[in-house]
């Protein structure tokens, strides 16, 4: 299964080869790119086997394993997006990405955990983005191969059938842990938040942070059943009083913000070791704020490789986290 | 010694057709032997009251008597016609219901084998068999299969009573599967705000149609609820 980073001409004849793909790249090269059996989204950040690279000149392939059948590839709009579970496969596993700030991204974000049939079926993916320079300027696309049609609006998905004996299993790499400061919790679920409770007292997160001089690159932690599941912080409002996150807390949730992490590369070394089960992921992606703030660029970090994207989907979406699929069996 | 027998009688709720044959301290009181046989009027091929010898018998760890362990020895061809008396057990498992009950009740708890082995001061090979057995349905076919209802690879079944108590929070068990633990806290957080029985049957289901979909992959997590099955039914029982 190839995975990796290529130049524009080398990709176009693989993913005319009839093989399926999830490209990362720039706008402009997935819209050159030839009709196939792939979905792209927009970023120019990856993670490779030689370290974290920015490029607007080169595209990320991941080989998807259809075992040799078509896989089914569409655009859901925002109204569509509650059917994604129901139309994945009864066995295989689905690969979503959503351009980022659009109506999808917003209603993914808000009500996947909500869809029909959620967390039954695998579903894996990212966030398309822009590079930092455009932000605001440009909007992320994706791109459904099939019809060579590229969106700012919907999400695409590329569903995948597996034989009997296969199974599709996907898991996260969060190195973030709770940190010892105060419990936080939301009466509504948004992207933005003010008013909150701190350790059960009225109280507002904006002020928190900035009277706490909060470390704003480590995220907002919360435990979902020993699962560590993050929020990251996208800027603080002081005076309006309101905090803007990159994904949206869950009203009831306890959060409590990050316990500062060492050296991200050294960490991520021991949580996932070479040569282990997650080291046979055929699809991964990480998250360009880990990119950014861990200093990736240029170092290797193991054996997952894949965009570092403006957001992650392990069944829903995540932040600051790394995502990868594996098919056993 | 009939007095002091009489007493341990009623302290194990030792009843008719069974009595306490003998009671045996060990040198320096670090051990309690207790034999159970027949009453007057009931033998088994002229066995009767009759000690048994230690070939002829089963012997069960109880629960501690007095701070020492204690040991139940039956005859052999009496297993089985005790019934849910706490201080019987089955012929393949080192325990008795009672201390079951108390091994289950600690492992729901969380505590751990090695606590588990030191709170009851049980050999840690006994602990594993009686794990072993029971996560092969031993105990179950020992007790006459599931009494609150089973189904096929011990899931239990839809309406027993664990679905709901992992979902309230009631119970906990150890995840290993991401979209498991999702699904989980999504549910419980729903849970908090549903109190419609119909609608919270409905949540329930769909934890379960999760676990008949992902069955092979959750074998550890099937596990810790039939341990709580148990647990659940054992305390219904003693």
């Amino acid at each position: 299964m190839f995975s990796g980073l290529l130049a524009p001409a080398e990709a176009a004849t693989l993913l005319a080869s009839g093989r399926s793909f999830s490209v990362a790249g720039d706008a402009r090269l997935l819209e050159a790119l030839p009709a196939g059996n792939w979905i792209g989204g927009s970023i120019p950040y990856f993670v490779t086997e030689q370290g974290g690279e920015c490029s607007r000149d080169k595209v990320f392939l991941s080989e998807v394993p259809t075992f040799g059948k078509t896989p089914q590839i569409r655009f859901y709009a925002r109204s569509d997006l509650p059917r994604i579970f129901l139309d994945a496969p009864e066995n295989g596993f689905s690969l979503i990405i959503i351009p980022a700030f659009s109506q999808a991204h917003a209603d993914f974000a808000s009500n996947a955990p909500e869809y029909e049939d959620a967390f039954m079926k695998p579903l894996a993916g990212w966030v398309a983005g822009v590079h930092l320079d455009d932000l605001g300027k440009v909007a992320p696309v994706v791109a459904n191969g099939q019809r060579k049609m590229l969106s700012d609006a919907a999400a695409v998905v590329m569903h995948v059938e597996l034989p009997p004996e296969k199974s599709a299993h996907i898991d996260i790499v969060n190195l973030f842990r709770p940190g010892e400061g105060s419990v936080i919790t939301f009466a509504e679920t948004g992207f933005s938040a003010g008013d909150c409770l701190i350790d059960g007292r009225p109280g507002n997160l904006a002020d928190h942070l900035l009277q706490t001089q909060a470390d704003t690159r480590l995220p907002l932690v919360a435990d979902y059943c020993g699962a560590h599941i993050n929020v990251s912080i996208r800027s603080i409002d002081a005076a309006a009083r309101r905090v803007e996150f990159y994904a949206p807390v869950f009203a009831g949730m306890e959060y409590r913000l990050a316990a500062p992490m060492g050296d991200y590369v050294e960490g991520f070394a021991l949580a996932v070791p070479a040569g282990g089960h997650a080291s046979s992921a055929v699809f991964s992606c990480n998250c360009i704020l880990n990119y950014l703030h861990c200093g990736l660029e240029g170092r290797r970090v193991g054996a997952l490789t894949g965009p570092a994207t403006f957001g992650e989907v392990a069944y829903q979406l995540l932040n600051q986290t790394l995502v990868y699929m594996t098919v056993d069996g | 010694m009939a007095e002091s027998v009489t007493s341990i009688d009623r302290l194990l709720n030792v009843g008719s057709p069974w009595q306490i044959g003998d009671v045996q301290l060990t040198t320096g009181g670090r051990r309690v032997d207790i034999w159970i046989v027949a009453d007057r009027g009931r033998s088994w091929f002229g066995r009767g009251q009759r000690l048994p010898s230690p070939s002829e018998s089963v012997v069960w760890r109880h629960s501690n008597l007095c701070g020492m362990p204690c040991y139940i020895h039956v005859p052999m061809l009496a297993v089985g016609q005790f019934g849910d008396v706490p201080w019987a057990g089955d012929a393949k498992i080192p325990f008795t219901y009672a201390l079951r009950q108390e091994i289950l009740t600690l492992l729901a708890e969380g505590v751990s084998f090695q606590s588990v082995c030191k709170l009851l001061d049980l050999p840690l090979t006994d602990l594993w068999k009686y794990k072993y057995a029971f996560e092969r349905g031993q105990a179950e076919e020992a007790q006459g299969g599931e009494a609150q209802g089973g189904e096929g690879g011990g899931l239990p079944d839809v309406e027993h009573i664990v679905w709901e108590s992992l979902l309230d929070g009631r119970i906990e068990i150890d995840v290993h599967t991401l979209s498991l633990k999702l699904l989980i806290t999504r549910l419980r957080a729903q849970f908090k705000t549903i109190n419609d029985p119909g609608v919270r049957q409905i949540k329930v289901r769909e934890l379960h149609r999760y676990f008949e979909r992902h069955r092979q992959a959750l074998g550890g997590e099937i596990a810790q609820l039939r341990h709580h099955q148990q647990s659940n039914r054992e305390i219904t029982n003693v």
